[in-house]
């Protein structure tokens, strides 16, 4: 199947198909960036450079919105990584006593529910967004995640225990 | 999903934080090819400099017409002669010699085997 504007170097994606998911995907790399909106566009923007480059080539194995949710995973991934090498050099060079407050610049504020899952381990986290809120099936969160099957299956019958047990916590604090 | 993680997903979805501002497709997808092209862009200049660099060592490489060329021993000219002339590069500076007049001073034995000195 070749769309009338399918991409020059990614022939079965096309731009009205990705137009029709931008939101979702934006709201993907949202998540991935602690809700920092012009982190989110710039991953977003080297997510599209991706396909258009066709570096990252969709082969039609999966949805596209599946597909596209995996590159903004791994290209946020491997800025995470970047930013933590360094940040452990900043550390390792940083005055002990200098006060930082960069890390809660974009803290989001976050109540109840949504504080739990913030509270859960990332992969547990990962999977409970993107099944609940984004309307995954176990598979497209397992593919996206870069985990197999059965491994997304564990994350997620876990997360949903913790969930379930954080929130009956909650319920009886008040 | 059952009754229960669907009331989940509910709650989930209503709590989930909300963007300030989402970017408009036409903006990201422009900005997105402007930076591809970008890229392409300093791609061609590496690859540039790089065909500069190669070709700058190869004529840096190559003996200009005022340098002197290689000099290789001529046999002939070494059975003509007892004296010959080394060529002189940097490693080896210019030095003439006898060979006769220059010989190695050997060790002499007087021990005797067979008749013959050893």
């Amino acid at each position: 199947m070749r769309d009338s504007d399918a991409l020059e170097n990614n022939p079965n994606v096309s731009r009205s198909a990705l137009e029709a998911i931008h939101g979702q995907v934006f709201g993907w790399a949202l998540s991935r960036c602690n809700y920092d909106n012009a982190a989110a566009e710039d991953l977003v923007q080297q997510a599209y450079v991706e396909l258009l480059t066709g570096r990252a080539r969709f082969d039609a194995q999966s949805t596209l919105k599946t597909f596209v949710f995996g590159v903004v995973q791994n290209l946020a991934r491997s800025r995470m990584r970047r930013l933590a090498t360094r940040l452990r050099l900043v550390q390792t060079y940083l005055v002990a006593d200098e006060p930082s407050d960069a890390a809660d610049e974009h803290d989001i504020e976050t109540t109840g529910i949504w504080r739990a899952v913030r509270d859960l381990p990332a992969r547990q986290r990962d999977i409970i967004e993107l099944v609940f809120c984004r309307e995954m099936t176990i598979e497209e969160a397992s593919r996206v995640m870069g985990v197999s099957v059965g491994t997304g299956r564990v994350h997620y019958d876990r997360a949903k225990k913790a969930l379930k047990s954080r929130l009956d916590m909650e319920v009886i604090d008040e | 999903m059952n009754e229960a993680d669907d009331k989940l997903a509910q709650q989930l979805k209503q709590a989930m934080p909300e963007a300030r501002r989402v970017p408009g497709f036409e903006e990201s997808w422009r900005a997105a090819e402007h930076r591809a092209g970008r890229n392409r862009h300093r791609l061609h200049v590496a690859a540039a400099a790089a065909v500069a660099a190669i070709a700058m060592l190869v004529l840096v490489d190559t003996p200009g017409p005022g340098e002197p060329a290689l000099e290789y021993i001529e046999i002939a000219e070494l059975l003509e002669s007892t004296s010959w002339t080394a060529p002189s590069d940097t490693l080896l500076p210019e030095r003439e010699f006898d060979i006769y007049q220059e010989l190695p001073a050997l060790m002499e034995s007087t021990e005797e085997r067979k008749g013959a000195l050893l």
